[in-house]
């Protein structure tokens, strides 16, 4: 096809058969290297074509179903076998472009792909809100309690300046509870994962959630191991149960996080 | 198209395992996480005017941006608000930039409410001015140095302060969020 580039979205090896369309509904194809596997499709090289990319990666609708064609090709793929997600806009300008490419990087990507074999990312969110801590933490905490006791006996400047402590104690005791009670999580799904990362925490304003996040971490689980990992997570979250947290799982995933 | 990437939907008492994944953990992935293939490849991620794109993603509002409806089976439904989501079609290396974004249109005066605008920034600094020192009282009085006429001296002066705010912000019509001030990277102020 002349005038057309090739959009790359993933590399296998052995890839099973199938048949599926991706970006602008083009049929998907591949192209191979030994045993290394380019999953692609042709796309319009007025459309495609660096300039005219970035033009049209400012429309966010045609920016949106290029980004889910994109993930979703690479999503079906990964079903049957283990992928190499490529970064989202990886355009060749022919097949003997891929072919190169898959040539120079054969070592790294049969490292990665061995690496992930049988494997799959599994993301977890973890949200808490503030009152469930501090009501928790009010009613057992003797430090707390005793300056609650404190406040309720004095009046007038004392009164105020002691109850003015208590917020303050009571909201260091609420980031320390929670930092303790996520570290834990972590450290426990760590143990049944093949490698886990941390991740920065989104604020509200991101995450779209109204309560805060205190856990934002992905794991690399063995595909057999999955349930293990879901029953230490359901484990953890019955052990915590008092502070009301709110836990997205999200997956299976290519492992995005672990290239 | 179908909702991507597929997941089945596993309710148990706290878990929500998201079936219609949200843009934010898409575009994360795919844009800031993929493998980076060099060599023969027309374009690269670089050449991608990223900050524009998520930007004008983030400002322009996209109306149906979980576009897949969640089918569910009966157990757990995600209802996702337009503007939620908006928020999310965004990197967390941007999040400094778009919070600055707000921030500023949040310190933004509107020339027909100069007096408020005035007040919000004066109350602002006097409120943060006033928290400094009350922790410090609060220091103090731990640390035990002061005699117990000093404290309840004291306190009654945070007291009086804090009530005199509160009346201030009544008349002005400002709440305790209008004066924690956003300072974009710097973050919030109080």
């Amino acid at each position: 096809m002349k005038n057309n580039l090739i959009y790359a979205y993933c590399i296998t090896k052995n890839p099973a058969r199938f048949s599926m369309k991706g970006i602008d509904n083009q049929k998907i194809h591949k192209i191979a290297y030994q045993n290394l596997v380019a999953i692609v499709n042709y796309v319009k090289y007025e459309d495609f074509n660096k300039k005219a990319l970035i033009a049209n990666l400012k429309n966010p609708k045609w920016a949106e179903g290029k980004i889910r064609a994109h993930a979703e090709v690479t999503q079906k793929v990964m079903e049957k076998q283990t992928v190499l997600p490529l970064k989202f806009g990886t355009i060749f300008k022919n097949d003997e472009g891929v072919r190169k490419s898959l040539k120079a990087n054969k070592t790294k990507f049969l490292h990665l792909l061995n690496k992930f074999e049988g494997k799959e990312e599994w993301g977890v969110k973890i949200y808490a809100g503030n009152q469930k801590f501090g009501q928790y933490l009010k009613k057992t905490d003797k430090e707390l309690k005793k300056i609650q006791g404190q406040a309720q006996r004095s009046s007038g400047g004392w009164a105020y300046l002691l109850e003015k402590k208590g917020k303050k104690e009571l909201g260091e005791k609420v980031a320390e509870t929670a930092k303790k009670c996520v570290a834990g999580i972590f450290e426990v799904l760590s143990q049944e994962s093949k490698a886990s990362r941390l991740n920065k925490n989104l604020s509200p304003k991101l995450s779209g959630k109204a309560t805060e996040m205190i856990l934002n971490s992905v794991f690399l689980v063995d595909k057999r191991h999955f349930n293990k990992f879901r029953q230490s997570l359901n484990k953890m979250l019955e052990k915590y149960k008092h502070f009301g947290l709110e836990v997205e799982l999200s997956g299976p995933w290519p492992a995005y996080n672990f290239l | 198209m179908s909702n991507i990437p597929k997941a089945k939907i596993v309710t148990t008492d706290q878990i929500t395992q998201a079936q219609t994944v949200t843009l934010y953990d898409l575009l994360d992935r795919t844009i800031n996480k993929g493998v980076v293939v060099e060599g023969q490849v027309m374009l690269t991620v670089a050449d991608i005017d990223l900050v524009m794109l998520k930007l004008r993603l983030l400002l322009s509002g996209v109306e149906t941006l979980n576009s897949g409806s969640p089918k569910g089976n009966g157990e757990q439904k995600r209802v996702y608000e337009p503007a939620k989501l908006t928020a999310e079609f965004v990197s967390p290396k941007l999040d400094q930039q778009i919070e600055e974004i707000l921030g500023n249109k949040r310190l933004k005066m509107d020339p027909d409410k100069v007096e408020k605008g005035l007040a919000k920034l004066v109350l602002t600094i006097v409120e943060l001015l006033r928290r400094l020192m009350e922790s410090q009282a609060i220091r103090r009085m731990e640390g035990g140095s002061l005699t117990d006429e000093e404290i309840e001296r004291m306190g009654l002066t945070f007291k009086r302060l804090s009530q005199r705010l509160e009346d201030l912000k009544t008349v002005f019509g400002l709440s305790d969020e209008d004066l924690n001030l956003d300072l974009g990277p710097l973050g919030k102020l109080m």
